[in-house]
C-alpha cells in the first residue's frame, strides 16, 4: 500500500473507535464538583443537607476501603497490602535473591480505577505517580503507590 | 428529555451556559468521538485521550457562556481546546518513559493467507501510527486534523491558528517525513534480525 492507501485505512480503523462508556460517567461525576455551575447558585438548605450526606457517605466508604486492604482477604491473583501510607499491590512475587528495580511511572486515575483502585488525585490533576517493581525478566512483580 | 439531534450547537451551548444539563450530554454525544480520536492519534494513549475528552468537555462546560458561534463553529472550538490541552499533555509526560505495546517482537505462526494479509496490514498501521508520533507536533496535527478527520484546510488554520498556506506546506512536508520513515521502516524489517521467543 501507498502511503495515501495506508492513511485511509488508517482513518477508516479510527473512525470505528468509540470514547468509552465510562468517560462520560467519569466526566458527569467531574461535573458535579465544577465550582459556580449555574446550578450550584440554587443551593439551599435540602441541597446543603444532601452534600454533606454524601461527603460522609465517602468518608464512610473510604475508611471501608482503608479498612478492607488493611484486613480484607486479598484476591487470588492480585494481592494488596498497606506499607506505612503505600498499598502494594503484588503481581508476581518475586525470586529470594531476585534484584528488583523501581520505576516511577505516572499512570492515568482511570487506569488505577480499572484495577479497582480509587484515589485522590494530586493536585487536581489526573494521574498519579506509582513505583512500578520490576524483576530481572523485565516483568512486572508489583506496583506500589502513595494512598 | 433527549433533544432532537437538529438542534444547532450554538443553541446547544447557550443551554449549556445556562445550565442545561441535557444539553451539555448532546453535545457531548455529537463530539466527544472526535476529540477522543484527535487525542489518541496526536498522544497514542487511550488513557491521555480519556483525560483530554474530559477536560476538554469540563472546559466546555465552564466557557459555554464565552463562546461566539460566529468566531469558529463549535467543532473547531473543541479542536483547539483538545489541542491545547494535548501540548500540555505532551509538555508534562515528556518526562515519562513510555512503554509502547509492540516493543516486543511477536513470534505468530499465520494458519492461512488471510490471517496474514491482515497481520500484514496490521503491522503496516502499526508501523503508521509509530510514524505519525513520531513526528514533529506541529505535523503530525496537520496530518491528523486533515488527513485522518478530514478537517478542511480552513478549520485546520483557525484550530492551529495559523494561515491556509501553513497548513497546506506543514502537510506537505509532513506527508514526505511520513513517506521517509515508512520506507525506512520497511526496509529495515527486510533486513534479517535475529529473533527470540518471548
Amino acid at each position: 500500500m501507498n502511503l495515501d492507501e495506508q492513511l485511509e485505512a488508517l482513518k477508516h480503523a479510527e473512525n470505528r473507535v468509540a470514547v468509552p462508556a465510562h468517560v462520560e460517567a467519569r466526566l458527569l461525576r467531574a461535573l458535579e464538583e465544577l465550582p459556580g455551575q449555574p446550578a450550584d447558585r440554587r443551593v439551599n438548605r435540602a441541597g446543603v443537607f444532601v452534600a454533606v450526606a454524601l461527603a460522609a457517605g465517602i468518608v464512610v466508604g473510604v475508611t471501608s476501603t482503608v479498612v478492607y486492604f488493611q484486613r480484607g482477604p486479598a484476591p487470588p491473583t492480585l494481592a494488596a497490602e498497606t506499607v506505612g501510607e503505600s498499598v502494594v499491590l503484588v503481581l508476581e512475587p518475586p525470586g529470594v535473591e531476585e534484584t528488583v528495580r523501581v520505576v516511577r511511572i505516572r499512570v492515568a486515575r482511570s487506569a488505577l480505577e480499572s484495577l479497582g483502585i480509587h484515589t485522590v488525585a494530586s493536585q487536581g490533576t489526573d494521574s498519579v505517580e506509582v513505583d512500578v517493581l520490576v524483576g530481572e525478566d523485565g516483568v512486572a512483580r508489583g506496583v506500589r503507590l502513595a494512598m | 428529555m433527549r433533544l432532537p439531534d437538529e438542534t444547532a450547537d450554538a443553541d446547544l451551548m447557550q443551554r449549556t451556559a445556562a445550565g442545561d444539563r441535557e444539553a451539555f450530554a448532546t453535545l457531548y454525544r455529537r463530539h466527544s468521538a472526535t476529540v477522543y480520536r484527535f487525542a489518541r492519534l496526536m498522544t497514542g494513549c487511550t488513557a491521555a485521550a480519556e483525560d483530554i475528552v474530559q477536560e476538554a468537555f469540563l472546559s466546555l462546560m465552564r466557557d459555554a457562556a464565552r463562546y461566539d458561534p460566529r468566531r469558529a463553529s463549535l467543532s473547531t472550538y473543541l479542536y483547539g481546546v483538545a489541542r491545547y490541552q494535548t501540548r500540555q499533555r505532551l509538555r508534562r509526560d515528556r518526562r515519562f518513559v513510555t512503554f509502547t505495546a509492540g516493543a516486543v517482537e511477536r513470534l505468530v505462526t499465520a494458519d492461512d493467507a488471510a490471517a496474514g494479509r491482515a497481520m500484514e496490514r496490521q503491522d503496516e498501521l502499526s508501523r503508521l501510527r509509530g510514524a505519525i508520533l513520531a513526528l514533529p507536533s506541529r505535523y503530525r496535527e496537520a496530518i491528523v486534523l486533515c488527513d485522518l478527520q478530514d478537517v478542511s484546510y480552513a478549520d485546520a488554520a483557525a484550530t492551529l491558528g495559523c494561515a491556509v498556506g501553513t497548513v497546506r506546506s506543514r502537510l506537505h512536508r509532513a506527508r514526505a517525513m511520513l513517506g521517509e520513515r515508512l520506507r525506512r521502516a520497511a526496509a529495515h524489517a527486510k533486513e534479517p534480525a535475529m529473533r527470540c521467543a518471548v
